[in-house]
C-alpha cells in the first residue's frame, strides 16, 4: 500500500521527469507493480511516465531497444515481431513467457523489472547474457553495472529503455533452471550463448546465472575459457565459481551444486549441438 | 411418486451456478449499514508474559470506536477439545496464564473502528511490553524435564500419550528374518483454502448475537462463542454463507468469538477480513511428526513385529492434537495384521503455531511411515510390494493393532488388487503379483518409476468422542407430496455435501430432486449435524436424513399435513484406547484406498514430476460419482503438494514464508497428467444405502506412493516430507546417484 503518497506528477518531457525525480521521496511510476510490491512508506510522490512515449520499441543499426514502460506482454509481442530476423529476439520472447504468467505480463513493465532487480529473474539473467544496456537519466550503462548499483540510485532514476545488440546469426541460446515445481520461478537458472566463426571455431561464448548471487551474474571466466579452448566444457567449468547464500528456497550447497549441473546442461546444449 | 433412483446419479452441484457466476456470497461479501471494522493485534513474541498493555494512543486515534482486551472477555478461554487457549492474551482476565502469549498467533487486542484503515493503524499504536520466556519448538525437546512448561496443568508438555502393547515384541524380533528401521519426518502443511478468514457480527432482528462466518460446524462455533461470552445458546446465532474451502482448517476458531464479542458490546455490525498473510500466519497447520520405527518380517513376508515412537508437534494449544495423534497412532502400523506391537505416540505442546485438523487427521503421517516401511520390507525380502501387502492385510477376522477386530466391511484386499490391476503395471501370476518393468526415457538424467501404497481411514469421530447427526424432514402438500424441506446443518465446504443431501432426501422420500429444498448452515434453523470432517458427512447426515424421512413418511401416511419429523442418528459406539495396552474399538467404520503413482525424477536436480496417479477408493455406495471424482482429483493434488513442494519454513516459532509466492501449492502446471479414479462399491450395512465416506482417502497414501515411485526410479528411499528437489538431491547424492562426473 502506498499509504503516504500525496502527489502524482505528470511530466511531458524526459528532462522534466528527471528533474522531478531528483526531489526526495519521489519515485517513477512504471506501472505500479514494483512500487506496490515494495509498499514503502517513504514514497511521498510518484511520477506518472505515461506521457513520455516510453511504451515503444525501436530498432537501431546494431540492435533494438525496448521502452521501460512496455509491459512484459508488449515486450513479448515486440520480440515475436522481430524473431525471424534476430535469434536473440526469439530467445527473449521465450524467456519473457517464462518470466511471468500472462496476467502479470499484462501489468508489469520492463521498468518494474529493472527497479526490482529480483535475484531469480530469468529475464534479467537474459539481459545479462545479452550484455544489454540500460538507459537511465540519459546515460547508458551495462546491465551488470545497473544491477550492482546502489538501491537509492536505481529507485529514483528514470529508465527510458533497455537496448540489445543483435547476436551472431548462427548463435545458439539455451536456458535451464531448477525450481520447486516445473513452472515455479527458478531456485537456480543458467543461460548460455555460443557463436562460432565460419570455420566452426567458438568465437563468442557467454554464461549467465541467477539464484547464485545477489543479482543475476555473468560468468566471464568461464566464457574466456570456452573461447580459449574452442568450447571445452569440462575445462571451462573448472573456472566456474559461485558463492551463493542459502534461503528457504534452497541452501547455499544446493545452489552451488545446481550451478554446476545447469551450467553443464546449457553448455552441452549450445556447444555440442552447435558443433554437429 | 418418482420411481427412478436419485442415488448414483451425477446431477450437477446445486451450488454450481451461483459459484460460477459470482452470485454466491462468501463471508467477506456481506455488508450492513453502520458497519464497523475490526483489526486484531496479534502477539509479537513467541513466548512471553505481557507485563503492560497500553491502548491509550490507539484509543485516541479519531475513528476508533473501541478496543477489546482480555479483561473484556467474560470467560477468557476456548478450544475444540480442551479450553486451553485464551481468547485474548494479556492482563486483566480470570483465566490462569492468560497473560502469557505462547505463540505468534495469540490474539492480544481487538480494535474496532469506523474504517479498516483506521483499525489497522490503531492496532499498531497499541503498546505491549513483554517479559520474554524460554521457548521450545521441538517436540522431543519439549518433553524433556528441563524444558519450559507451557501450560500449568500439563507437565512435560505432553498433551496425550497413547500406547499399544500387543503380544511379545522382544521375542518376536528373534523370529524376524528381516528388520527395517527408519526415521521419518513430516512438515507443517497449510490448508491454503481459497477464501481467507472473514466474518460479520451483528444483532439480528430477534436480538441474537449473530456471526456470519465460514466454518465446518455451525453448532460448535456457537458453543465456543457461548462458552467464552458466558451466554446461553439461544442468544447466539451462527450462519455460514458459502464456505471457500476448509480441509480441517476451519474446525477451530479464528474470528468467531471476537466478532460476537464486539457485536454484543457495541450493538453495531462489525466486519473483519484477514489478508492471505494473516490467514497463513494465524490459523493452525497439519501436524509435523517425527517417527522412529522398525518393522520385522519373516522370509515369507509375514510381519512379526512393529515398534514405533511418534512425536507430534501440537504447537502452543491443543486444538485437536490429542485426537489427531490418536489417528496417527492407529495408522502408523497400516491396515495390516501385526501380532506384536509396541507403539508410543505423543502429542506435545511447543511454542510453534498450533497444529490441528487437516484432511486425513494424522492418517497421512501414519500412512507415510507404514507404507514406506512396507515398501522397504518388500525390497529387502525381494517380494513384490502388492504381493507383500496382500499377504498381510487385515480381514474381518483379524485383530487390528488395537487388539480388536475391524468393523464389518473390510475391503482393503479388493482395493489394492483393483488399483494394481487398473494401473497396468501389475499382474497376478502363479507366483503371486508381479510388477512390470517401466520404460525409461532416453534422456539419461531422467528416470521413471512407479510405486504403490494403501491406507485405511476412519469414518466419523473416533476414540469414544460423542457422535451424532440430526435432520428434520418436512413433507408439504395435501394429496401428494408437493415439496420437501430438509433441515440439516452439515457444512458445504466445497465437497458437494449439500448436493448429496438433496439426492439422499429425494431418494428417501421418493420424490424428484427438484422438489427438495435444503435449509442449512444456520443454528437458528437446524440442529447439529456435527462437523464436515472425518469423511463423515455423507454417512452421518445421510443416515439422519434417511431416518427423518422414514418418520415423516409415516406421519404422512397418518395424514399429518405437513408431516414433519426430526431424527437423531447415532452410530455404533466407539471407545477410548486402554491407556496401558491400547486395546479398544476406536472407530465404527473405515474406508479403504490404494494408489499407484508414476513419476519422473531428474537425478541431477532432484525435481520430481508426477506423471500419473491411479486411485482406487471403496466408497461403499456412490451417491454422485462426479463429486467423488472431484474429491479424488483434489485429494491427489493436495497430497502431491504435501509430498513434494509444500514447505512451511518455521524458525524459532516464526513462519518465514506466509505467501503463496514462497509457500507453494500445486498449480494446473504441476498436477499429474492423469488422475484415474477407480470407484469401488462394497457397501456397509450401517451406511445409508451402503455409503462409507471418502473425502480424505485419496490424500492418505499419495506421499508414500510417490516416495516408492522415486525409489523405483532411482533406488533411493526418502523418508522426509516434503521431498523438495533439494531433499531428493541430498538423498540421491548420499547414495552416489546423479553425481557429476
Amino acid at each position: 500500500m502506498l499509504a503516504n503518497v500525496e502527489n502524482i506528477y505528470v511530466p511531458h518531457t524526459i528532462d522534466e521527469a528527471i528533474h522531478v525525480l531528483q526531489e526526495p521521496h519521489v519515485r517513477p511510476l512504471y506501472g505500479g507493480v514494483a512500487l506496490h510490491r515494495e509498499s514503502s512508506l517513504d514514497v511521498r510522490a510518484v511520477v506518472d511516465l505515461s506521457q513520455l512515449g516510453l511504451d515503444q520499441h525501436r530498432a537501431f543499426d546494431k540492435g533494438f531497444a525496448l521502452g521501460s514502460m512496455m509491459t512484459l506482454e508488449a515486450a513479448l509481442a515486440a520480440c515475436e515481431s522481430m524473431q525471424r530476423r534476430y535469434p536473440n529476439a526469439r530467445f527473449l520472447a521465450e524467456i519473457i513467457r517464462e518470466e511471468a504468467p500472462v496476467n502479470l505480463r499484462n501489468t508489469m513493465t520492463l521498468g518494474d523489472l529493472l527497479v526490482e532487480r529480483r535475484p531469480n529473474s530469468i529475464l534479467l539473467t537474459a539481459f545479462v547474457l545479452l550484455d544489454a544496456q540500460v538507459d537511465a537519466n540519459g546515460w547508458p550503462r551495462f546491465i551488470h553495472d545497473w544491477l550492482s548499483a546502489p538501491d537509492v540510485e536505481v529507485k529514483s532514476a528514470l529508465i527510458t529503455e533497455i537496448a540489445l545488440e543483435h547476436g551472431a546469426e548462427n548463435a545458439r541460446y539455451t536456458f535451464e533452471k531448477v525450481a520447486r515445481t516445473p513452472k515455479d520461478a527458478p531456485i537456480v537458472g543458467a543461460m548460455a550463448y555460443v557463436a562460432r566463426d565460419s570455420d566452426g571455431i567458438v568465437n563468442d561464448a557467454r554464461l549467465a546465472m541467477c539464484g547464485v548471487a545477489e543479482f543475476p551474474i555473468p560468468l566471464s571466466s568461464v566464457d574466456e575459457e570456452l573461447i580459449a579452448t574452442n568450447g571445452n566444457i569440462e575445462q571451462a567449468l573448472q573456472r566456474l565459481q559461485v558463492n551463493p547464500t542459502g534461503d528457504h528456497w534452497g541452501s547455499a550447497e544446493y545452489r552451488a551444486a545446481m550451478a554446476m549441473v545447469l551450467a553443464r546442461r546449457v553448455l552441452n546444449q549450445t556447444i555440442n549441438i552447435t558443433g554437429e | 411418486m418418482a420411481t427412478e433412483s436419485r442415488i448414483g446419479v451425477d446431477i450437477p452441484r446445486i451450488d454450481a451456478v451461483g459459484k460460477v457466476t459470482g452470485e454466491t456470497f462468501y463471508p467477506s461479501d456481506f455488508d450492513m449499514d453502520g458497519q464497523l471494522w475490526m483489526k486484531i493485534r496479534f502477539s509479537d513474541r513467541v513466548h512471553a508474559r505481557i507485563t503492560r498493555l497500553d491502548t491509550s494512543k490507539a484509543s485516541a486515534l479519531p475513528g476508533v470506536v473501541r478496543i477489546f482486551t482480555a479483561a473484556d472477555v467474560p470467560v477468557n478461554e476456548y478450544g475444540l477439545v480442551i479450553y486451553d487457549q485464551p481468547v485474548l492474551c494479556g492482563p486483566g482476565s480470570d483465566k490462569v496464564g492468560a497473560d502469557i502469549v505462547r505463540c505468534l498467533m495469540d490474539q492480544v487486542a481487538v480494535v474496532v473502528a469506523e474504517t479498516p484503515e483506521i483499525a489497522a493503524q490503531a492496532a499498531q499504536l497499541i503498546e505491549v511490553e513483554y517479559e520474554d520466556l524460554p521457548i521450545v519448538t521441538d517436540p522431543e525437546a519439549a518433553i524433556s524435564p528441563d524444558a519450559p512448561q507451557l501450560h500449568p496443568d500439563t507437565p512435560n508438555n505432553i498433551i496425550k500419550h497413547y500406547r499399544i502393547r500387543k503380544g511379545d515384541v522382544e521375542s518376536a524380533w528373534q523370529e524376524a528374518d528381516v528388520i527395517i528401521e527408519g526415521v521419518y519426518e513430516t512438515g507443517h502443511q497449510e490448508h491454503a483454502y481459497l477464501q481467507p478468514e472473514a466474518g460479520l457480527g451483528y444483532i439480528d432482528e430477534q436480538g441474537r448475537i449473530t456471526v456470519v462466518v465460514a466454518g465446518q460446524w455451525v453448532h460448535e462455533d456457537q458453543e465456543q462463542i457461548c462458552h467464552a461470552l458466558n451466554l446461553p445458546p439461544e442468544r447466539v446465532r451462527v450462519i455460514y454463507p458459502a464456505v471457500g474451502g476448509a480441509f480441517g482448517g476451519r474446525e477451530d476458531m479464528s474470528v468467531q468469538i471476537v466478532l460476537a464479542l464486539a457485536a454484543w458490546k457495541l450493538e453495531r455490525p462489525v466486519k473483519i477480513i484477514w489478508s492471505r498473510e494473516e490467514s497463513i500466519l494465524y490459523h493452525h497447520k497439519r501436524h509435523p511428526v517425527r517417527v522412529y520405527t522398525r518393522w520385522g518380517a519373516k522370509r515369507n513376508g509375514e510381519i512379526v513385529a512393529v515398534e514405533a515412537t511418534v512425536y507430534g508437534d501440537g504447537g502452543a494449544y491443543n486444538y485437536t492434537s490429542n485426537k489427531v495423534m490418536g489417528n496417527a497412532h492407529l495408522m502408523v502400523t497400516g491396515p495390516y495384521v501385526i501380532p506384536n506391537a509396541k507403539i508410543d505416540t505423543y502429542a506435545v505442546y511447543t511454542n510453534n503455531i498450533p497444529a490441528g485438523a487437516f484432511r486425513g487427521f494424522g492418517g497421512p503421517q501414519g500412512a507415510f511411515v507404514a507404507e514406506t516401511q512396507m515398501n522397504r520390507l518388500a525390497e529387502a525380502l525381494n517380494i513384490d510390494p502388492v504381493e507383500l501387502r496382500l499377504r498381510n492385510v487385515i480381514d474381518e477376522n483379524s485383530l487390528m493393532t488395537v487388539s480388536t477386530p475391524p468393523p464389518p466391511g473390510v475391503s482393503i484386499r479388493e482395493v489394492i488388487e483393483s488399483c494394481a490391476l487398473s494401473s497396468g503395471h501389475w499382474q497376478p501370476s502363479a507366483n503371486g503379483w508381479q510388477m512390470s518393468i517401466i520404460e525409461q526415457p532416453s534422456d539419461p538424467t531422467k528416470r521413471r518409476g512407479i510405486g504403490i501404497a494403501c491406507a485405511f481411514k476412519n469414518i466419523g469421530y473416533s476414540f469414544g468422542f460423542p457422535e451424532q447427526s440430526w435432520a428434520t424432514v418436512e413433507l408439504h402438500g395435501t394429496t401428494e407430496i408437493e415439496s420437501v424441506v430438509v433441515r440439516a446443518a452439515g457444512a458445504e465446504v466445497g465437497q458437494g455435501a449439500h448436493t448429496v443431501f438433496v439426492q439422499m432426501a429425494a431418494e428417501a422420500v421418493g420424490v424428484p430432486i427438484e422438489k427438495v429444498r435444503l435449509l442449512t448452515h444456520d443454528t437458528a434453523e437446524t440442529r447439529t449435524s456435527g462437523s464436515s470432517s472425518a469423511s463423515r458427512m455423507t454417512f452421518m447426515a445421510g443416515n439422519a436424513i434417511k431416518g427423518a424421512a422414514a418418520l415423516a413418511l409415516q406421519k404422512w401416511k397418518d395424514e399429518d399435513r405437513p408431516a414433519i419429523a426430526t431424527y437423531q442418528y447415532r452410530p455404533p459406539r466407539t471407545t477410548t484406547l486402554d491407556p496401558e495396552t491400547g486395546k479398544g474399538t476406536p472407530n465404527f467404520a473405515y474406508g479403504y484406498v490404494a494408489e499407484v503413482a508414476e513419476v519422473e525424477v531428474d537425478i541431477e536436480t532432484g525435481l520430481v514430476e508426477v506423471l500419473r496417479v491411479i486411485c482406487a477408493n471403496d466408497v461403499g455406495k456412490a451417491i454422485n460419482r462426479r463429486l467423488i471424482e472431484g474429491q479424488v482429483e483434489g485429494g491427489v493434488v493436495q497430497g502431491q503438494g504435501y509430498a513434494l513442494m509444500e514447505k512451511l519454513v518455521v524458525k524459532d516459532g516464526r513462519i518465514l514464508n506466509p505467501y503463496f509466492s514462497t509457500y507453494l501449492i500445486p498449480t494446473v502446471y504441476d498436477v499429474p497428467h492423469e488422475v484415474k479414479s477407480i470407484i469401488l462399491e462394497y457397501p456397509i450395512e450401517i451406511g445409508p444405502w451402503g455409503v462409507r465416506g471418502m473425502a480424505e482417502m485419496p490424500f492418505m497414501p499419495i506421499a508414500p506412493a510417490i516416495a516408492a515411485a522415486i525409489h523405483n526410479a532411482t533406488g533411493v528411499w526418502i523418508t522426509k516430507l516434503p521431498m523438495t528437489p533439494e531433499v531428493v538431491v541430498q538423498a540421491l547424492r548420499a547414495q552416489g546417484v546423479g553425481e557429476i562426473g
